[in-house]
């Protein structure tokens, strides 16, 4: 990552947005503490992740994309762990996971281990895992791929209402749709630098922000070739 | 309307399938990447193993039946082989896959005649036909009839070979496509792994029974099965039987044919592996709604008790971890155990145990690159790294000392050994204390990336990366002498109590191996802990990206150079030398060294080679084998250590 900066304000809802391979998963990674950043810092609610990291990690949830989980539990048994982890104690652990799997409709999969869930599954089951200590900060990579209509719009008010309750969100995508339609604040990041941040209205300008989003990372769509496939 | 726009494709011919598979495999062949080091090791024994089997037929025996015997045997033995092969170098090898041509519209028998011929195109079937000639070469004891005979039935003998383990391998990869097929997949990978290992005590036993030819019975056995009939033929056109040589030749084509059926019937099976997993209800009680498990209410409520809890169920639901147990148990039993009864030596149960904990702490070398990047939610939570260390730590002893306690306990006084005791007692702890210890310890400051756990296909699975399989491989080989060593202290003392008749020494000695145990149980974890939380960032790269991790991650610098990769004759030079040393550091070295100690009957001789010499003699000889062995590693290990590009990606 070169100096990137991207400044998030409390209550917000931040989209982060790039090309495949431009850095995004890094950069959150580097946000939360995961990744040790060669020189900088990261900050949340102005606490340094690497200079207090028990502090800031109480803050927040993360969903990482494409992470292993311990596979080996069912979702219920996945949050009573880590709930336990954290040091809540069993009933309080018990009604939330109780909701969260509720609500994210994976009751059905009571007998199911983590290792046989769904794709879809999995994002959820991260999620609620991101929920269960009342973060105040949500760190979400990609956490509308590979779930259902019905889920996703599940998971939009839950974020909504979260972010209206005073606490921030931060998502990063590829489907600029779904960023314009949630987000107030969006940063864009092309070759391991961010391009462009700042509200919504800031980076789209008149367009809309695919439109924006094309002109910043500099593609090209290509139309020619395939001749034989229209025939 | 795809058909009115596009003239249908035509579907390929036998002939046009077999060509172009052929053509694909050699393709292979030529850019065959990284594992190519191990194949052509392979190769390189298995030339050894032909030319050696085909040696086998100049012996004349009086009888010939016993040559027909040995004949069976030895193509017994190159079936198992062909079974056993592609399981053991899975990824390694440069077959061509059933699955890549589900969506190519040909017909399945087509496609197995096809595949068929491009397995014929490899270098194994030409070493195979080399020990095969094995056939021929004793039949021109017996005249020319049976010499013509011995030709074809070679050719068949092939043929059928490479079919029945084509048909495992599909039949494997079929049940490989449930979990529990995979468990099952697991299991059977588990048994060939041990008889890799042990199967030299079977095989000992087997070959005493031959050469003394006490066993009527064995022979049967080798003669009615599919791997016999070659001799059986070549026997009878001896005595000019022809009904029994025609019967043997049609039964080997018919089988073939058999065999090529449910081969192309197994393919469609195979391809259709990708199409998802079925999911499976989880073993044990799962938890209920706020309801903990009984024997979860026993554990403390606080984070180390929810890691031993979770670590538990991950023990009775991961069969990767009761195969591993298994494992040690097969292993340890085969090498010890089963020659421990077969020649009456009783001195050998006490140490079954023993044997079966350092092989099963093989399995703590790597606990966090297991767990893959599972890692991050333990990184998430706030100051749980010692609760994390400490769980793994209690959960491990808690599964794996009650079984090697009971073996040791049972075993020891089953035998009658009653000098073992002090032995076992003093250094059973040591050992259990310093793998929970140490295991935890080297998991985390030197973790082998392994394939992520939700990305597996099977226990044994883990990664096609031939550079993260020999780290793991050298790692756990590790953790196994830091256990032994951790034992050394106590067993010092008894040997001394039992040299110096002080029976206080044997105490002492129990004493020690218990607190040895235990501090390094306290040590390594504490050292664990303290360094998952220091670089618990640096272990999560670990784990995620491999040691290329500080470069990869940054998408503006450029990628970092491929894998190390030694040239291939290095690859095959150092892989060959790594089996030979341990050939001869084993069988031909300790195993003679230990059957003369515990006064094995010199009769037993079989391959040790040691054992053909004078009694006098033999120790000597074998201590020569154990140097010449360790010299083998030696330059194995330099021929690594010389190429500079790995000191490069060492950094």
């Amino acid at each position: 990552m070169d100096h990137l900066d991207p400044r998030v304000p409390r209550g917000s809802f931040f989209g982060l947005v790039g090309p495949n391979g431009a850095g995004k998963t890094t950069t959150l990674s580097m946000a939360v503490g995961l990744l040790r950043p060669d020189g900088g810092s990261a900050r949340i609610f102005g606490i340094d992740v690497w200079a207090d990291p028990v502090a800031a990690k109480q803050l927040v949830g993360v969903l990482p994309d494409g992470l292993a989980l311990p596979e080996r539990l069912t979702g219920r048994e996945l949050l009573g762990y880590l709930g336990q982890l954290r040091g809540l104690d069993r009933a309080t652990v018990a009604r939330r996971a109780q909701e969260l799997l509720q609500v994210l409709e994976l009751t059905a999969a009571e007998q199911t281990l983590v290792a046989d869930y769904s794709a879809g599954m999995r994002k959820k089951i991260t999620l609620a895992t991101a929920l269960l200590h009342t973060p105040r900060l949500l760190v979400l990579d990609e956490p509308f791929e590979a779930i259902d209509p019905v889920s996703a719009a599940t998971i939009r008010v839950i974020l909504r209402r979260f972010v209206e309750a005073g606490g921030s969100v931060v998502l990063s995508s590829h489907v600029m749709a779904l960023v314009e339609q949630l987000c107030d604040h969006v940063g864009v990041i092309a070759n391991g630098r961010l391009a462009a941040v700042g509200t919504l209205e800031e980076v789209r300008g008149q367009g809309s922000l695919e439109d924006a989003f094309v002109r910043l990372v500099g593609a090209r769509i290509s139309t020619e070739g395939l001749s034989w496939l229209a025939s | 309307m795809a058909g009115l726009l596009t003239p249908p494709t035509p579907v390929a011919t036998t002939r046009d399938v077999a060509s172009a598979l052929i053509g694909m495999r050699r393709t292979l062949a030529r850019n065959s990447p990284g594992g190519s080091g191990t194949v052509v090791a392979f190769r390189i024994i298995g030339l050894g193993l032909a030319v050696a089997t085909l040696l086998c037929g100049l012996i004349r025996f009086e009888e010939p039946s016993r040559s027909v015997d040995l004949v069976a045997a030895l193509l017994l033995g190159w079936l198992i082989g062909w079974v056993m092969g592609p399981i053991l170098v899975r990824g390694a090898g440069v077959g061509l896959r059933p699955e890549w041509f589900a969506l190519v519209p040909i017909p399945p028998r087509r496609l197995a005649t096809g595949l068929l011929g491009a397995s014929f195109a490899g270098v194994a079937p030409a070493v195979t036909l080399v020990a095969f000639a094995v056939l021929p070469l004793t039949a021109a004891h017996f005249g020319v009839l049976p010499v013509l005979v011995a030709v074809p039935a070679a050719l068949l003998e092939l043929v059928m070979v490479v079919l029945v383990a084509r048909v495992v391998a599909a039949g494997l990869a079929a049940t490989m496509s449930s979990r529990r097929g995979q468990e099952l997949g697991g299991l059977l990978m588990a048994v060939v792994i041990a008889l890799a290992s042990g199967g030299w005590s079977l095989a000992t036993v087997i070959g005493q029974q031959l050469a003394a030819g006490t066993s009527p019975a064995l022979g049967t056995a080798l003669r009615v099965l599919p791997s016999g009939w070659g001799a059986v033929a070549v026997a009878a056109a001896d005595r000019s039987d022809w009904p029994v040589v025609l019967a043997a030749l049609t039964g080997l084509a018919v089988l073939s044919v058999l065999l090529l059926g449910a081969w192309a019937r197994l393919l469609p099976v195979t391809m259709r592996r990708s199409g998802g997993r079925a999911p499976r209800a989880a073993r044990g009680r799962t938890a209920a709604a706020g309801q903990p498990a009984a024997w979860e209410r026993l554990l403390p409520a606080s984070p180390t008790g929810a890691v031993v809890a979770k670590e538990l169920r991950a023990w009775r639901r991961d069969p990767g971890r009761s195969l591993l147990l298994l494992l040690a148990l097969l292993i340890s039993g085969l090498n010890l155990a089963v020659p421990a009864l077969a020649f009456h030596l009783p001195a050998g149960l006490p140490w079954v145990g023993l044997a079966a904990a350092l092989i099963v702490a093989m399995g703590a070398a790597n606990l966090y690159g297991d767990d893959g990047t599972a890692l991050w939610l333990t990184r998430m939570v706030p100051g749980v790294e010692r609760a994390d260390v400490r769980g793994r730590q209690a959960a491990w002893l808690l599964v794996v000392a009650p079984v090697m306690v009971a073996l040791t306990v049972s075993l020891t006084a089953f035998s009658g050994q009653g000098w073992a005791w002090p032995w076992v007692l003093a250094t059973l702890p040591a050992m259990l204390g310093a793998t929970a210890g140490l295991g935890v310890l080297l998991s985390v400051t030197r973790p082998v990336r392994q394939k992520d756990p939700n990305r597996r296909t099977g226990p044994f699975d883990t990664g096609d990366d031939p550079n993260a399989a020999g780290a793991l491989i050298g790692q756990q080989y590790l953790l196994l002498v830091l256990a032994a060593l951790a034992a050394v202290p106590a067993a010092t003392l008894v040997l001394l109590g039992g040299l110096r008749g002080q029976p206080q020494l044997d105490a002492a000695g129990v004493v020690v191996g218990v607190a040895t145990g235990g501090l390094l149980f306290w040590w390594g974890g504490r050292v664990a802990a303290r360094r998952l939380a220091d670089r618990g960032a640096e272990l999560m790269d670990l784990v995620h990206v491999g040691p290329q991790a500080r470069t990869h991650r940054d998408p503006t610098r450029p990628p970092p150079a491929a894998a190390v990769e030694l040239p291939r004759w290095k690859s095959a030079a150092r892989n060959t030398l790594w089996t030979v040393g341990i050939l001869l550091i084993v069988p031909q070295g300790l195993v003679p060294i230990g059957f003369n100690l515990f006064g094995v009957d010199q009769q037993v001789k079989v391959w040790f080679a040691a054992r053909y010499l004078p009694q006098d003699r033999q120790t000597l000889a074998a201590a020569g084998f154990i140097a010449a062995g360790l010299l083998a590693i030696w330059w194995a290990v330099a021929i690594g250590r010389r190429h500079p590009t790995e000191e490069g990606t060492r950094s």
